[in-house]
This record gives structure tokens, C-alpha cells and sequence, in this order.
């Protein structure tokens, strides 16, 4: 059995119509009309221990909904989730032990209160052995550069501190697996730089299983060998990164400065499957598909009519393949 | 126990961390302290007793029910609401604990908190200054004592529905204070119970609400007869377990509906 498995997962919200209209108001306060939202639609997954799955999509697309039924916050409307073999909304409590959670916007820390203290809290909650606790905290505070922040209330710290603080937090207690929802929203480089690394060690050295959502794909680039895309509810796509990135990056760019570019004043540069994307008269840019045509050719083709001076091949990045899969879609 | 003496710490420490706020609040309850004793001693200069209650019998009962009303206007209700107002209601049921232990332990650290820092001072202070009678004897004190403590159970479950209600209407405010003026009254924290029509006062002091004041200040006072103090404190008991029940219920259904706001 996987370490998560979700099955048919459909989450529906209410959500009240609101009228313009002054009359049809007035009637919404007594007896308000409803539409349903289908916020899930029928979400299938499984994950390993181990993984790292970036789980993106547009905004609105069901993403934290599916992380917050997975917590076992929300009540699925229909399918089922297990976590560690669990049902995390029945056995809410027995599986937020074996879970870690970040949610970008919110904190699970205490706002008025020392961080050191709510971390005092968290190893009586989670039952955590003093000796693992200062093992932890001690590894995480040296990654994160925790130390000057700990004796701080964290009403008191920066937006950046304080994620830092809850990410540490979500750790404590050696979670086999840990929901990140946009950790890295409205942060500096140096603060995502220091959570990457963090995410990272985690996931390597100790095996912790993750799944991040974020809008910022080098933080999915960077920690996730798996991607899985929804929108709309539904996933659309569930591959591996480096299979995602072979299979839509076919299309590559190649850029030569040239002395002379000749295609600009006479005919034009034609070759199977290779499509001319822009040019100057000292440039020429070609866009071609990397299975039916091969750059050395076309820079052979080229260095016969002209002196090239500088060549640059460039692919996608997941960030535009993920557009592009949602544009087709 | 160590999770819950944590959790009561925790509540402390908070609550230290609004010193300012908490001193206004100490001078409004001696406020409405002095108000009230005025008020009836104004009443007490035309006659000697008023339904058996003497002067210094009365400033008692207004020391001890505003004291003790104050109470209405915290406790965990309105943090509840908050909570699922603003959608933090999820990082809360993300602990590896029920909602119902953190949120007593909550009410708990509140109530220590009010002994400490409030109830005992303002006692002194008001007893002294005002005058008012001792407690009719050493075994009514004790049991003044005991209905305290339980009443704590019945504010909690209480506080926890009303605060549950936001699940409804996504809205904190009107419900804490619709809370606070109905408590105040119904409990006998404003006038007491007596001063009620025969059968409604009769009804009132069966009601869960006297348990917050009514009954623990007559105690005090030596109002009842010591099987009648034993039935009132039983029916406090038995007001905690049905509170609890109804509050169990309501939780699982509200829970089935939760929609945690907010991204």
C-alpha cells in the first residue's frame, strides 16, 4: 500500500448567491440560494515514501483544497483518502501525528507567546523525546538560521522569519510525510533559498515524503521529482519532471549571431521541421523540433552561407510547458 | 496532563501578553462594582430586608455576581468563532489533539487566570472598602467553592456552541454579545433571581445560567438549606453532562461543514 493513496476524491463547497439586485437581496436573507462549486473533481494519486511531488496548478484550481482534505480539515464529499493507511478526517488526530503541515498564508504557531515556547508545546502535544527534540531542533536552527529568532513572539518577526519558524515547527516531531502549501509565497531569495535547502535535506536525508504546492516554479524545479498538474478539479497530467521535461521540450530554440545574415536580403532559410522565429540582419533565430531535426545540421547549413559568431540553444523551463499544457487544455 | 498543564500555560502566557487590555477590564468591573452598590444601597435606605436579603447581604451578592458575570464577556466563544471565521479553524485541527482539549484547557487557563489576577484582588478590595457579609459559614464557602469550579464546565460547553454557531453564520461578533447580555441576566448577574416574577424566577433557577452565579453566591450566603445546596450543585453536574452531550453533537455536526476560509 502507498504511503498516500486518494481515490475518486470530489470536494463541492456551497457557496451563497449573492444578487445585486436590492429586491432579490432581500429574499436571499431569508431564504438564501445556493450553487454548488466543485472545487475536486474526482482526483486519483498515489505516492511512495520518499517522493517529492510538486502538486501545481493555476490559482483556484483545487489545489489547497485537496492538501486541506488530505490534513484531514475538510470532510471529502465523496472518494477516499488514506495517509500511512489512515483516514485522516475520521482519525483526525492519530494521523496529524504521523503528518507535518505549512500553509503559507497561516501559521500554526503561537502569536503572542516566545517561538522557543510553542515548540516547548509542540514536543508535549506530539509526545516528542527530549533528546530527538534537541537533536532537531538543534539541525534545524543551524539550516535555517533559526537561533536570534527563537526568543522572539512571533508577532514580532518578519514574514520571512516566521515561515522559516513554522516550517521548522511542521518537522519537530519526525513527520513521515509533510504538506507544504505555497511555503515560499512573498518571500525574499535568500528566505526561499534557506527553505529550499531545508525541504531538500529533509527529503533526502531522512526520507521524508513531501508534496509542495507553489506558484513559483524553481521552488517545484528545484525539490520535486514528481509533478503532478490539476486544474479545474481534475488532474491533467502525473509524470515524473525529468519525463515531463523530455516529453514537452521536443521544441528547442537556436540563435546564431552572424556577420552577415544573407537570408535577410535574398530567399529564405528552409530545412525539414525547422521554422525561421525571428531574425536581424546580423541574427537568426530557429525554432525546431528535436526529433525530426538536429541542431548540427542546421549549423551546418548556416556556417556554409555565413561566419557564425555565437550560438544559443535553449529549451523550456517547467514554467512555460506547464502554460503550454494548460493553453492546450 | 502534561499536554493540558502546557496548554494552560500557554493561555497564561498570552494573556500577559495584554496587560494593558486586562487593567481596563479590572477598572470597568469595579466600575459597574460601585455602580451597583449604590444603586441598592439607595434602594436599602427605605427598608431593612428586601426578600430576606440585608443591606450588607446585598453588597455581598453584587460584589460576588458582578465579579463572577464578568466572566461572560471572554471565554472561549468569541476565539472559537474567530477561528472559523477566519479559517485558522484548520491550523487548530491540524494539532494532534480534539478541538474540545484544547479549547477547555483554553477555558481552564482563562479561569485561573480571572482567580488570580482579578477575583481574588477585586474581592478584597471591594469587601474591604464596601463592607459586605462573610460567608454564612466555613462548609458554605467550601461548597461557594465547588459550584465555582463546576460552573466553569457549564460556561465551557456553553461558550463552545455559541462559539460553534459561527460555522453558520461566519460571524463572531453579534453571537459574543448576544451571549454576554443574556447570560448576564438569565444568570442573575445583573439583579437576582428573586427580583424575577414567582414562576419565571422559579424556572430560571432550574436553568443552567444560575449555575454560573445565582447559585454559587447564595451558597455564599447561606440561602439555601444544606440538602437544597446539595440538590443545586447536582443539578450542576447534571447540567454538565447534558451541556456536553448537546455540545458533542453539535461539534460533529458543525465539523461535517466546515469550510476553512480564506486560500
Amino acid at each position: 500500500m502507498s504511503q498516500v493513496e486518494v481515490r475518486q476524491l470530489v470536494k463541492e463547497y456551497k457557496r451563497r448567491k449573492n444578487s445585486q439586485k436590492l429586491g432579490q437581496a432581500l429574499r436571499s436573507m431569508f431564504a438564501p440560494e445556493y450553487e454548488a462549486l466543485r472545487a475536486v473533481d474526482s482526483v486519483d494519486f498515489s505516492i511512495e515514501t520518499g517522493e517529492s511531488v510538486g502538486y501545481v496548478g493555476p490559482n483556484g484550481s483545487g489545489k489547497s483544497t485537496t492538501i486541506k482534505m488530505l490534513c484531514g480539515i475538510l470532510k471529502p464529499t465523496e472518494g477516499s483518502v488514506r495517509i500511512n493507511g489512515l483516514d485522516p478526517f475520521k482519525d483526525r488526530v492519530r494521523n496529524s501525528k504521523g503528518i507535518g503541515a505549512v500553509f503559507g498564508n497561516r501559521s500554526i504557531l503561537w502569536w503572542d507567546v516566545p517561538v522557543i515556547e510553542s515548540y516547548r508545546l509542540f514536543q508535549k502535544l506530539y509526545e516528542i523525546p527530549e533528546q530527538r527534540f534537541q537533536e532537531n531542533l538543534e539541525k534545524f536552527t543551524e539550516i535555517m538560521g533559526l537561533a536570534p529568532l527563537l526568543s522572539i513572539p512571533e508577532r514580532q518577526l518578519s514574514l520571512g522569519q516566521k515561515m522559516r519558524c513554522n516550517i521548522a515547527a511542521a518537522f519537530l516531531h519526525d513527520p513521515k510525510i509533510v504538506f507544504l502549501d505555497e511555503p515560499t509565497i512573498g518571500l525574499d531569495a535568500e528566505s526561499k533559498a534557506k527553505i529550499r535547502e531545508f525541504i531538500r535535506h529533509m527529503n533526502v536525508e531522512e526520507k521524508t515524503t513531501f508534496i509542495v504546492t507553489s506558484h513559483d516554479f524553481q521552488d517545484i524545479e528545484s525539490l520535486c521529482q514528481r509533478i503532478v498538474l490539476i486544474n479545474h478539479g481534475k488532474v491533467i497530467l502525473d509524470d515524473q519532471m525529468q519525463k515531463v521535461k523530455l516529453d514537452f521540450n521536443r521544441k528547442k530554440q537556436i540563435l546564431f549571431e552572424v556577420d552577415v545574415n544573407p537570408w535577410c536580403t535574398a530567399g529564405t532559410f528552409t530545412m525539414e521541421g525547422v521554422q525561421v522565429s525571428a531574425m536581424t540582419p546580423h541574427s537568426l533565430c530557429l525554432e525546431y523540433d528535436a526529433d525530426t531535426a538536429d541542431s548540427m545540421g542546421m549549423i551546418e547549413a548556416v556556417s556554409k552561407r555565413c561566419e557564425i559568431q555565437d550560438i544559443t540553444i535553449t529549451g523550456r523551463d517547467i514554467e512555460s510547458i506547464i502554460r503550454e499544457i494548460l493553453k492546450e487544455v | 496532563m502534561g499536554k493540558f498543564y502546557c496548554l494552560v500555560k500557554m493561555t497564561f502566557l498570552t494573556k500577559f501578553a495584554y496587560v494593558k487590555a486586562f487593567w481596563i477590564n479590572i477598572a470597568g468591573t469595579f466600575a459597574s462594582i460601585v455602580i451597583y452598590y449604590f444603586l441598592w444601597q439607595f434602594v436599602f435606605r427605605r427598608q431593612d430586608s428586601l426578600a430576606g436579603y440585608t443591606a450588607v447581604q446585598m453588597t455581598a451578592y453584587v460584589i460576588l455576581s458582578r465579579m463572577l458575570s464578568s466572566q461572560f464577556s471572554g471565554g472561549i466563544n468569541s476565539e472559537l468563532s474567530g477561528w472559523i471565521r477566519t479559517g485558522k479553524i484548520g491550523m487548530e485541527l491540524l494539532r494532534p489533539v480534539s478541538l474540545f482539549f484544547t479549547l477547555f484547557a483554553r477555558r481552564v487557563g482563562e479561569f485561573v487566570f480571572f482567580v488570580i489576577f482579578k477575583g481574588l484582588p477585586i474581592a478584597a478590595v471591594c469587601f474591604l472598602a464596601l463592607g459586605g457579609a462573610a460567608p454564612a459559614g466555613v462548609w458554605n464557602f467550601a461548597m461557594f467553592l465547588v459550584s465555582i469550579c463546576l460552573s466553569i464546565g457549564i460556561m465551557f460547553f456553553f461558550e463552545f456552541m455559541v462559539g460553534l454557531c459561527a460555522f453558520y453564520t461566519n460571524h463572531s461578533y453579534s453571537l459574543a454579545y448576544a451571549k454576554s447580555s443574556l447570560l448576564s441576566i438569565l444568570s442573575g448577574g445583573v439583579v437576582p433571581l428573586f427580583l424575577f416574577p414567582e414562576g419565571l424566577s422559579r424556572v430560571l433557577d432550574y436553568l443552567p445560567f444560575a449555575g454560573m452565579v445565582s447559585v454559587p453566591v447564595n451558597i455564599y450566603l447561606g440561602k439555601y438549606l444544606p440538602n437544597e445546596t446539595w440538590q443545586f450543585v447536582g443539578l450542576q453536574v447534571m447540567w454538565i453532562l447534558i451541556l456536553w452531550m448537546a455540545a458533542q453533537m453539535f461539534y460533529r455536526c458543525a465539523i461535517r461543514r466546515i469550510v476553512v476560509q480564506g486560500g
